[in-house]
């Protein structure tokens, strides 16, 4: 077992795991931080898609001891103070979701999208999302609501 | 005449947008889904499965595995009824016995306190397999001399009545 400290949302948080532990299992079963999805665990759909320095990863092939020291933002950070953010909002609006077990992952890799560039055209949109897979909505609500995002400032 | 005003009936729901209830939920990561209760004492499983389409299964070794510490048990076919499942036409055991019939099929399954023992103990598992000539087409399946899949059909549960003996439908 290895103690790692892991800075996640601004917090710094102290979990115990594995050494061969993946950020994902450090997140879901060492912290209790179930947001961050396991879909497929090789890195195929995306729902376990966190930032790691501001870069969007998918954590299932991310091993958790190589974080510390790193800034982790999961969907669990972007709310602020309860609030849903922008981003939330207009999901919600432009039925981004419906299951909602990609969504997650589709808000982190959208969020790492925005802040790199924030005016994406839909081919950009498209391109920032290459490592996410939906199976319910058809992908159309969930640009909308990126382009929305976009559109009015983040 | 004169004018009438018709009077819009006002309702609760038609023509309103209505927001999804778990909406908020699920866009913040608060929402549990089924994986997402993790209980104490939860136990993780891992299923060994066949890389091969159609084999024999001549030898099945487990020791390693149980003996692996964080094991909790490591079942094969042996340790289970002998009973066939499937929707309509009972025809899967649950784990292989004797044969695997797709890639996939469940050979063995591993018990742990922990999901990367459980991984660990599947690879712990001794296989020996004797590759068979597998069939994927239909057609092809029911040709003479086309490879056997299901020895004991005839007692299978599920099968369509059709008031022929099977043979009689092979083609030439």
């Amino acid at each position: 077992m290895a103690k790692l400290e892991l800075q996640v949302n601004g917090d710094t948080l102290d979990v115990e795991v594995a050494e061969i532990s993946l950020l994902l299992d450090a997140l879901r079963e060492g912290l209790g931080m179930t947001g961050t999805k396991r879909g497929c665990e090789t890195s195929h759909c995306g729902a376990c898609t966190v930032l790691l320095g501001g870069v969007a990863v998918h954590s299932c092939v991310v091993l958790a001891a190589r974080c510390e020291g790193k800034a982790i933002t999961t969907v669990e950070g972007l709310s602020q103070d309860g609030e849903l953010n922008d981003l939330q909002r207009l999901f919600l609006k432009h039925g981004a979701l419906q299951c909602g077990y990609c969504t997650p992952g589709m808000l982190m890799a959208a969020t790492a999208l925005l802040r790199r560039n924030p005016k994406p055209t839909l081919e950009e949109v498209k391109g920032g999302l290459d490592g996410n897979l939906c199976r319910c909505t058809g992908y159309t609500g969930i640009f909308e609501a990126i382009q929305a995002c976009a559109l009015s400032g983040k | 005449m004169g004018n009438m005003e018709v009077k819009q009936p006002s309702y609760s729901s038609i023509g309103k947008s209505a927001p999804r209830i778990e909406g908020a939920k699920k866009v913040s990561g608060a929402a549990l889904y089924t994986a997402d209760h993790l209980l104490p004492g939860t136990v993780w499983g891992k299923v060994l499965r066949s890389p091969y389409a159609h084999a024999r299964i001549k030898r099945l070794d487990t020791e390693r595995a149980k003996a692996h510490p964080g094991v909790l048990a490591v079942l094969t076919a042996a340790d289970i009824p002998a009973v066939l499942t499937g929707r309509r036409l009972r025809d899967m055991p649950m784990l292989a016995r004797e044969r695997a019939r797709f890639i996939g099929e469940k050979i063995a399954v591993v018990a742990a306190a922990d999901r990367n023992v459980a991984e660990e103990a599947g690879q712990l598992i001794d296989v020996d397999y004797e590759e068979l000539t597998p069939v994927f087409d239909p057609l092809a399946a029911i040709t003479e001399g086309a490879p056997e899949l299901h020895e004991r059909l005839a007692e299978y549960q599920g099968l369509p009545q059709i008031g022929k003996p099977l043979k009689k439908y092979l083609l030439p």
